[in-house]
């Protein structure tokens, strides 16, 4: 694979594919700097002039473009973050926090739809967020925007994409800015609920009865009301404009402030001084379930080597990492250790006891040698607890490359 | 300090090959002040694995209580962490059996009492009883068909949230929380007598729901026996 480019680009890393091209980490050895590189296959003259016209913080600017063979490469910003699909997999955001984001996607989407000619991003999900080091949202992958008015590859997200934008595939049909209006609106129903799972199903024309209170009883009335009118399945009554859903957000979010107020803070912080602490006086628990669930994908060939990666996100604080894999196991099936090697993401082992606490934020690999495992049929688990929480467990699929 | 709640419990397999229901009471207090949260879970016992997904779902709200459930103020939190509890436990069971291929389910009622009163939720045909001043009260309906097939429970089936509400504790106020297995065949007069309002050792409690669970095996009864008791001292 190709390490460098216009003598200038060192691949670091790959970062992943977007929807037109893949998309790498590089470092500039001019400028001694961090850029993100992204690779079209096709003709991209307008992802590129569409990028180049943008200059606002919640989009990455371009900073190169450049042909190298037969494919285009453009520079842009680096954003060092995380994403809120990795953000939504420790469950729903609180809704202070939901409503700043949202307002902010708001925001980044505003300024696409007040622009002339009105840029349409028709890709809204939650990969397509990052939330930078200081908790600022940047919309990223562009692949998808077009002009208002011109036709193109518009068919977006399964689940968030509006039911006009599936129409347009099959009939063909003028978009506007309600598309990117729904897709705010079930992406706010998703951070509410913290999975993707329950979006409910795209109709055209449909009013959509889903109650997020029915999945988040904390989310107050306000909310759910603007969640309700963006997803409307009719365009006409949705909300006119994206400044509308922003104005609708802030509003929610100063109730929201007023709600809150505490009271008597300075009597309780006096009492918090001399309060003993809560301790466990009674503890009973009667079962005979095995402990722990063990969440296994579908049986399948092993592999010469099994890769495993859990997410940064995913791993916060502290985690006591147990140094085995071990087998599923049933009521009448044997449990045997492995031996293991964990790997971090830059390949270097890591060593660590059995038993032991350990506080990583990296990600972790677990190389299992093709010649320890004897069976052809098996299931591999990872162990992992997070201090003061239950036991969890990670089931991995295996697949023989 | 005397505790102020007097709490027993019974755990019996009665007939059946394995135990599939599952029961967990915790208790955290600061000086006087005290909480307690207590579940009953009923594998579903036409499907497989019910003790796992009974077992698992008592350990998960257990572990949630110990870890935060106690701490939280006001009804409203309570209901929506405890809501968001059994709707994470009920995407996992269920993603659990799609991963087998199989369908595994349970029942589960709860409480968590406090100072002024205690908060319930129920999904399935577990039962909860208040006992006060001689006199016992249904608080759950049994969600269940006119052929007493199951209609709701976690793991299975569509979600639906879990009946919830608050009620306020008095003094000498008793809760029990029971399996179908427990009270199918007893009239509540006649649940409402074996727990004579003067009995306050936890002794004397569990002496009775023995006496209970072996009336129940007697009269045939082949199902599992689970019951939790919780009373809340008279002084």
């Amino acid at each position: 694979m190709k390490q460098i480019w216009k003598h200038r680009y060192k691949l670091m890393q790959t970062l992943g594919k977007g929807g037109t091209g893949q998309v790498y980490k590089v470092w500039d050895i001019h400028l001694e700097k961090e850029w993100a590189m992204k690779e079209m296959e096709r003709d991209s003259g307008q992802e590129l002039q569409i990028l180049k016209q943008l200059a606002f913080y919640r989009f990455p600017r371009i900073v190169d473009a450049f042909r190298e063979g037969d494919k285009n490469f453009f520079v842009m910003d680096f954003i060092q973050g995380i994403s809120l699909e990795e953000i939504l997999k420790k469950g729903p955001l609180e809704e202070k926090r939901l409503l700043d984001l949202g307002k902010q996607i708001a925001q980044a989407l505003c300024y696409l739809h007040e622009r002339a000619p009105v840029l349409l991003y028709l890709d809204l999900k939650p990969s397509n967020i990052i939330l930078d080091e200081n908790g600022e949202v940047k919309l990223v992958d562009l692949g998808s925007v077009l002009l208002k008015g011109e036709g193109g590859n518009v068919s977006g997200t399964m689940g968030f994409a509006a039911p006009e934008q599936i129409r347009v595939r099959k009939q063909g049909c003028e978009l506007n800015e309600q598309a990117d209006i729904f897709s705010l609106g079930m992406l706010l129903f998703v951070m509410a609920v913290g999975t993707a799972k329950k979006l409910p199903a795209v109709e055209e024309g449909r009013r959509y009865g889903v109650s997020v209170r029915q999945y988040n009883p904390l989310i107050s009335p306000a909310l759910e009301k603007i969640i309700e009118k963006c997803t409307r399945g009719s365009r006409e009554k949705r909300f006119s404009s994206m400044r509308d859903v922003e104005q609708k957000l802030e509003l929610c979010q100063k109730k929201l402030v007023k709600c809150k107020r505490p009271f008597f803070t300075r009597r309780n912080r006096i009492c918090t001084l001399w309060r003993k602490e809560w301790e466990q006086e009674r503890s009973i628990l009667c079962t005979q379930g095995k402990p722990g669930l063990y969440f296994t994908g579908r049986r399948s060939r092993q592999s010469f080597f099994l890769w495993l990666g859990i997410g940064a996100a995913a791993v916060t604080g502290l985690m006591t990492a147990y140094g085995f894999c071990a087998s599923q196991s049933l009521a009448q099936e044997t449990r045997e250790e492995l031996r293991v090697v964990i790997r971090d993401s830059e390949g270097r082992k890591v060593l660590v006891k059995k038993g032991g606490i350990y506080s990583t934020k990296d990600n972790l690999f677990f190389e299992i040698p093709w010649d320890t495992l004897e069976k052809d049929d098996c299931e591999i688990v990872i162990l992992c607890r997070q201090e003061g929480e239950a036991e969890q467990y990670f089931g991995i699929q295996c697949q023989k490359k | 300090m005397q505790n102020q709640y007097y709490c027993s419990y019974l755990w019996e397999q009665g007939r059946r090959e394995s135990n599939q229901d599952s029961l967990a009471l915790w208790q955290m207090s600061k000086g006087r002040r005290s909480r307690l949260f207590g579940i009953v879970c009923d594998g579903i016992g036409g499907l497989l694995e019910g003790e796992n997904a009974s077992g698992y779902v008592t350990r998960q709200a257990a572990a949630w209580f110990r870890t935060r459930g106690y701490k939280i103020k006001g009804n409203r939190k309570l209901r929506a962490e405890l809501c968001q509890l059994m709707f994470q436990l009920h995407e996992e069971l269920r993603e659990y059996g799609e991963g087998k291929g199989i369908q595994s389910g349970t029942t589960t009622t709860f409480f968590l009492v406090e100072k002024a009163g205690f908060f319930w939720g129920h999904t399935g045909d577990s039962r909860l009883y208040l006992l006060r001043k001689g006199k016992i009260r249904q608080l759950t309906t049994d969600h269940q068909e006119k052929n007493g097939a199951l209609n709701r429970a976690i793991g299975v089936g569509e979600w639906k949230p879990p009946d919830t509400g608050w009620k306020r504790m008095k003094n000498g106020d008793a809760l029990l929380l029971c399996t179908d297995g427990f009270y199918r065949g007893l009239s509540k007069e006649e649940l409402c007598s074996c727990f004579q309002y003067e009995a306050a050792e936890e002794v004397q409690i569990t002496r009775i729901l023995k006496q209970i669970g072996e009336r129940k095996l007697s009269m045939g009864e082949r199902d599992n026996l689970s019951a939790l008791f919780c009373k809340r001292n008279k002084n």
